[in-house]
């Protein structure tokens, strides 16, 4: 039968249960800004109970198990979330440098009314100045600044060629550091993995905090590249990317590498010869935006120079110069890269083949021909002009900018939902930890005045 | 739902975002007056504001192209009117002669009529921004050669130039030409102003054959034939002048309708690429009432909690 002395364990036990809940309650406070932290709750149950004759005697309480609310199903959606945006942040950053990159931002404000900086107001500074010579053939001057703005153009060209391809570098470095990073945070959760089965064995909890953390990396993980969890009973988690096993329990099986398939940038598991099939995350938009819109856009770029290229020089071959050479290129160079014009015209414009018939300084019909070369339908350029050639890509690039930008504005409200909802489970609320940590202090409070009644009344019965 | 400590401060954030981004880009709107800048603000509006844009630059170098034919125009004029002013001369010397004027008066009027040619040979050679007006398409060469014989005197004039001229679009596809050929004897094409098969002009021959017919006193051929000749010569002039009128009436008119048409375009441009202005201030303001009421709201929740009312 139970005497006071049990009373007073009763009590102490009771006293050691509220502290520790007031302990778990102060965890929760101390960490309510902490990023990824679940809120703890301290189990508590009632002891084992004496057997008596008016039946079981209860013993008080204890203190089970400090358990993580959280919730196994929005921790897998957050992941999936943050491949996805991970995925269209690499796509909307590339495109949008694509767009700067292309200079073609409408300024209505300049000297010069409607204006860009671009390759299409190259074009049409280029023409005008073919008109020029075309109105005033034996002029000089004219034949000067017509190919100056031509060398302008071809500039452009080069310009743009060159910002594409450090777009390009950049991309490629993006992928290689992203590459770096996926592997850091493997070998960190393969870490975490050990850390949490060995304090896991040695108790009869959960490793909460450090299943925190492991879930922040999975998290990170996720936006660089889309992977499949997959939970041990020992409480490791296993990770594979595309099938293949990269974190198994305790080691980092494989890790991803970065490598050169035919003079492109590409990513696969250690030790195997093709690239990784990714679904997600941002290295996935990476290479993506890269072989896809960025590719295609290069290829407008290429295709456009290399059919002003050799229109305007099929036209020019045929001219006669002040001199009465005929058959000079006008432009030098097959594609955006190297496009220039032909550096003899540039050091004598008497080399301007502007004259159909040799020996006519004021004939212009090959100058106009030219000039008449900027309304000229062209099949190779699926029956656009120049400039309409090069106000469709703009206009495509900007589609797929306008598109990025919303699906991804899209994808961050889901995302902030996902969160909301992992917040609404997990999350710390400052408002009701200090109503528990009343209650807490409130039960303390009554476990020690248990303890001083039963000193009190062990006081009278040895004063007897 | 449960709301935790910091859903709070997360929407708060997002908010925040939300609104600095919607001021942002409302304010560069009403700072730059335009509504699309980049392709991706309005994809199709862009590509349309580009082709107008590359329409207006077209239109803009034809207005310079215009200038510059205005311009030959104009000095072709001139030169057809000294032309004109030579020829009524002659004419006048080949009506006003007749069999009671002494050889030595014809002398007179032979040597007048000589320096008519001199004169009109020196109009036909004239140049304008350094290219010979009268040359068809050999601009930089004289295009009028003359022989003289031993008394200095032009006994015959010979034509270098082409019988066609240069021309250049004042419109899509719209080719004008504001030169005229000095010499036309194909039959076809361009007609000659010195001289062309078509009208039967021929001034320098004319002219000669005034000069010699006045110094011989052939009178009866001045009458019978060259005063016809040099009648048929002032027509062509004539009819050139009316060409270059009809031709700056033109030149006119695109320059008239290119500007019309270059202020609708800007004004299409406008439509699609300009802001409205009351309505980006509207909306502005609007914004920055959501983003007081956000502090104030937010200032007030955040700052209350279990812990304002424990002791």
């Amino acid at each position: 039968m139970a005497g006071l002395f049990d009373t007073l364990n009763l009590g102490s036990r009771s006293l050691s249960t509220y502290r520790k809940a007031i302990d778990v309650t102060g965890h929760n406070l101390a960490n309510v800004n902490t990023e990824g932290y679940t809120r703890q709750r301290l189990q508590i149950g009632t002891t084992t109970t004496d057997g008596g004759p008016f039946g079981p005697l209860g013993n008080g309480s204890d203190a089970v198990q400090i358990t993580r609310l959280y919730s196994q199903a929005t921790a897998k959606q957050l992941q999936t979330e943050a491949s996805i945006q991970g995925s269209l942040d690499a796509k909307h950053d590339a495109l949008q440098q694509a767009l700067v990159f292309l200079q073609e931002s409408i300024d209505r404000n300049g000297a010069n009314g409607t204006t860009t900086k671009g390759l299409s107001q190259g074009l049409s500074d280029f023409f005008a100045a073919a008109q020029n010579v075309a109105t005033n053939p034996g002029s000089i001057e004219h034949r000067q600044v017509f190919l100056q703005k031509a060398q302008e153009l071809a500039t452009k060209f080069n310009t743009t060629d060159s910002r594409l391809d450090s777009l390009n570098e950049g991309i490629n470095e993006r992928i290689s550091s992203e590459v770096t990073e996926a592997n850091g945070l493997l070998n960190e959760i393969a870490k975490l993995n050990e850390s949490i089965v060995g304090e896991e064995a040695l108790s009869t909890g959960f490793a909460n905090d450090l299943r925190d953390t492991r879930q922040l990396k999975m998290e990170a993980l996720a936006k660089l590249v889309k992977f499949e969890a997959a939970e041990q009973e020992n409480g490791a988690i296993n990770i594979s990317v595309a099938g293949n096993l990269l974190v198994d329990g305790r080691e980092v099986a494989n890790s991803l590498e970065t490598f050169d398939d035919s003079g492109s940038l590409q990513v696969r598991v250690a030790g195997q010869s093709a690239a990784a099939g990714l679904t997600g995350g941002s290295i996935y938009g990476s290479i993506n935006v890269r072989d896809g819109e960025l590719a295609n856009l290069r290829g407008q770029v290429d295709l456009l120079a290399s059919t002003f290229i050799s229109e305007v020089n099929a036209v020019h071959r045929t001219g006669f110069s002040l001199d009465n050479t005929t058959g000079a290129d006008f432009f030098t160079g097959t594609t955006a890269g190297d496009i220039s014009v032909n550096a003899a015209l540039l050091g004598n414009p008497r080399l301007l083949q502007a004259s159909g018939v040799a020996g006519q300084a004021g004939n212009n019909t090959v100058a106009q021909a030219i000039a008449s070369l900027s309304e000229t339908k062209h099949a190779a350029l699926n029956g656009l002009s120049f400039s309409g050639k090069q106000a469709q890509s703009i206009a495509s690039l900007g589609q797929d900018v306008a598109s990025a930008r919303s699906e991804l504005a899209d994808q961050q409200t889901i995302s902030q939902f996902v969160r909301d909802q992992r917040d609404s489970v997990s999350g710390v609320s400052i408002d009701e930890e200090m109503t528990n940590l009343i209650m807490f202090q409130n039960a303390f409070q009554a476990s020690a005045k248990l303890i001083s009644m039963t000193d009190e009344m062990l006081a009278t019965i040895i004063e007897m | 739902m449960r709301v935790t400590s910091n859903n709070f401060s997360e929407n708060l954030i997002t908010n925040f975002h939300a609104i600095a981004r919607r001021q942002l880009t409302l304010q560069d709107q009403i700072a730059t007056g335009q509504r699309i800048k980049d392709a991706s603000d309005d994809p199709f509006a862009a590509h349309q504001v580009l082709q107008l844009r590359d329409d207006m630059a077209a239109n803009t170098q034809y207005q310079k192209n215009i200038g510059v034919h205005q311009e030959f125009a104009t000095v072709t004029h001139g030169l057809m009117r000294n032309l004109q002013k030579v020829l009524d001369r002659a004419q006048e010397i080949a009506t006003t002669v007749d069999d009671l004027d002494s050889p030595e008066s014809l002398k007179d009027y032979a040597g007048e009529v000589n320096e008519l040619l001199n004169h009109a040979v020196h109009l036909a050679n004239a140049q304008h921004r350094g290219e010979y007006v009268l040359a068809g398409m050999s601009t930089d060469t004289k295009p009028f050669t003359t022989t003289e014989n031993a008394s200095k005197q032009v006994t015959a004039v010979s034509f270098t130039g082409t019988n066609n001229t240069a021309e250049s679009e004042i419109g899509a596809g719209v080719l004008v030409s504001s030169r005229v050929p000095g010499e036309n004897r194909g039959g076809s094409g361009e007609g000659g102003l010195i001289a062309d098969t078509q009208t039967g002009a021929d001034i320098f021959a004319h002219l000669i054959a005034l000069r010699d017919q006045l110094a011989s006193g052939d009178v009866a051929t001045i009458h019978s034939t060259t005063r016809a000749q040099l009648q048929a010569d002032e027509d062509n002039v004539l009819s050139h002048m009316a060409q270059n009128g009809a031709l700056q009436a033109r030149l006119e008119s695109s320059l008239a309708a290119n500007k019309d048409e270059n202020q609708s375009l800007d004004k299409e441009i406008s439509n699609r690429a300009d802001v409205d202005l009351p309505e980006a201030i509207i909306k502005l303001n609007q914004q920055q009432t959501n983003y007081q009421a956000a502090l104030q709201s937010a200032s007030s929740v955040m700052n209350m909690s279990l812990l304002t009312f424990l002791r």
